[in-house]
């Protein structure tokens, strides 16, 4: 009897699965994707799948059944190349990772709303914590030196978000800008990119207040 | 030359640091806090002072010197501090680290986009809004628990400390938000029933409060 494929469920934007979307690509592992395109396919499913938090990202893979993009993306990691296998390394990451969300959600949130308080520390705060990153990056070809990592994964789409929210957003910080075209260019992420499986966009609920 | 002790630098609140010094305790580490404090005028210029210059990457409160490394984000620091003391609170089984990750993002999302920001610029409908969300999440969060000991099982794990203080500062915000969540109140006194953590809670160096910081609009 063939095994079932795991199920990834989320919306039909990129928003915060998609690094779990080129992750398994790098990866070579094959899944259901489940796309929701209304509020109401998704509340149909909503409270049926024996989630114990029930949201999307989802990931159900027989008894497994997993909410949280980073539970997710750490879960297809662990055991991999792109799972840190040193203290250090694994602290870097853990850092990166809550660095990153910071990064991500200041963007995410101001547009969501519009508004204060998100708007302030979109302006105010997130340049100072991207410049920290940029500075970060600088002769590192991943977060973690030479070898790619599952946070690379977070790091990209959070530079495709903020690139088209505003296409010179990163013309300031010169090493993410490079860093993004050189993921671009990773083998598989080229062809995954190139595939029809692709979504190019939106990035975010089309419902934002700023959309994009 | 004797080891040096952590030193621990974070505002003069429990917020995000008193996870790292509940676990520090429990560990048995004895360490030194740099206390962070607001200007009379409620700016961070103190804070400022040292942030450029303290050798980080990602400069933020809370970071933890701990010997040659240098660290920020509150869970990275929980993490790391079991990782190089007692790695089983990482979770003993590929299942429980794969719950922990859930939960504690859960967790964070919960207390960090809804609740904090909620008393930072409070309002009444604010905080009808965000008692509507609460008690949908403490209802999966206390199914989830059952009749573990521990929010992932028996074991207790970095979340569980880091949980301690989330739900303290909802119970300080709502002393009755526990009462359909019998077991989440009991694992509030299982917490403060260990030993060290007893210990570290009556001694002197023990920061009762504030909770958050106090430009919040609604203090706790």
């Amino acid at each position: 009897m063939a095994e079932s494929k795991p199920t990834l469920g989320y919306w039909k934007i990129r928003g915060l699965a998609q690094p779990i979307r080129f992750l398994l690509t790098y990866l070579d592992v094959d899944v259901n994707e489940k796309r929701y395109g209304t509020f109401e396919e998704w509340q149909a499913d909503k409270l049926n799948l024996g989630l114990a938090f029930p949201n999307v990202p989802y990931l159900i893979d027989g008894d497994l059944k997993l909410t949280e993009s980073r539970a997710i993306l750490r879960h297809f990691a662990r055991d991999t190349a792109l799972n840190p296998n040193t203290a250090d390394a694994t602290r870097t990451c853990d850092m990166l990772e809550n660095v990153l969300w910071d990064i991500w959600f200041g963007l995410l949130r101001y547009c969501n709303s519009g508004v204060d308080p998100m708007k302030s520390y979109f302006e105010n705060e997130i340049p100072k914590k991207i410049g920290y990153l940029n500075t970060f990056m600088e002769n590192k070809k991943f977060i973690l030196g030479d070898q790619i990592s599952y946070v690379d994964f977070i790091l990209y789409e959070i530079l495709y978000h903020y690139t088209t929210y505003s296409a010179e957003y990163l013309d300031k910080y010169s090493v993410l800008s490079q860093y993004k075209k050189s993921f671009e260019a990773i083998p598989a992420i080229a062809k995954y990119i190139s595939s029809e499986d692709y979504i190019k966009g939106p990035c975010i609920n089309p419902m934002a207040k700023i959309p994009f | 030359m004797a080891a040096s002790k952590p030193l621990l630098g974070y505002w003069k609140i429990r917020g995000l640091g008193h996870p790292i010094r509940f676990l520090l305790s429990y560990l048995e580490v004895e360490f030194d806090e740099k206390y962070y404090e607001l200007t009379p005028e409620l700016t961070y210029d103190n804070w400022y002072a040292d942030k450029e210059k303290l050798g980080l990457d990602f400069p933020n409160l809370p970071y933890l010197f701990d010997g040659s490394t240098k660290i920020t984000e509150a869970r990275a620091i929980l993490k790391h501090l079991c990782r190089t003391r007692k790695p089983e609170l990482l979770g003993k089984t590929i299942e429980a680290q794969t719950k922990i990750d859930m939960v504690d993002n859960f967790v964070y999302d919960l207390w960090y986009i809804e609740f904090s920001e909620m008393l930072y610029g409070y309002t009444e409908e604010w905080h009808k809004k965000y008692k509507a969300i609460e008690v949908v999440r403490l209802d999966r969060l206390s199914k989830f628990m059952g009749d573990n000991d521990w929010m992932t099982g028996n074991d207790i794990s970095y979340l569980d400390f880091f949980l301690y203080e989330v739900f303290y500062q909802f119970k300080k915000f709502d002393p009755h938000c526990f009462d359909n969540f019998q077991n989440l109140d009991r694992f509030l006194t299982r917490f403060e029933n260990l030993e060290t953590i007893k210990d570290y809670m009556n001694s002197p160096n023990y920061l009762h409060g504030p909770a958050i910081n106090i430009i919040a609009k609604y203090k706790i």
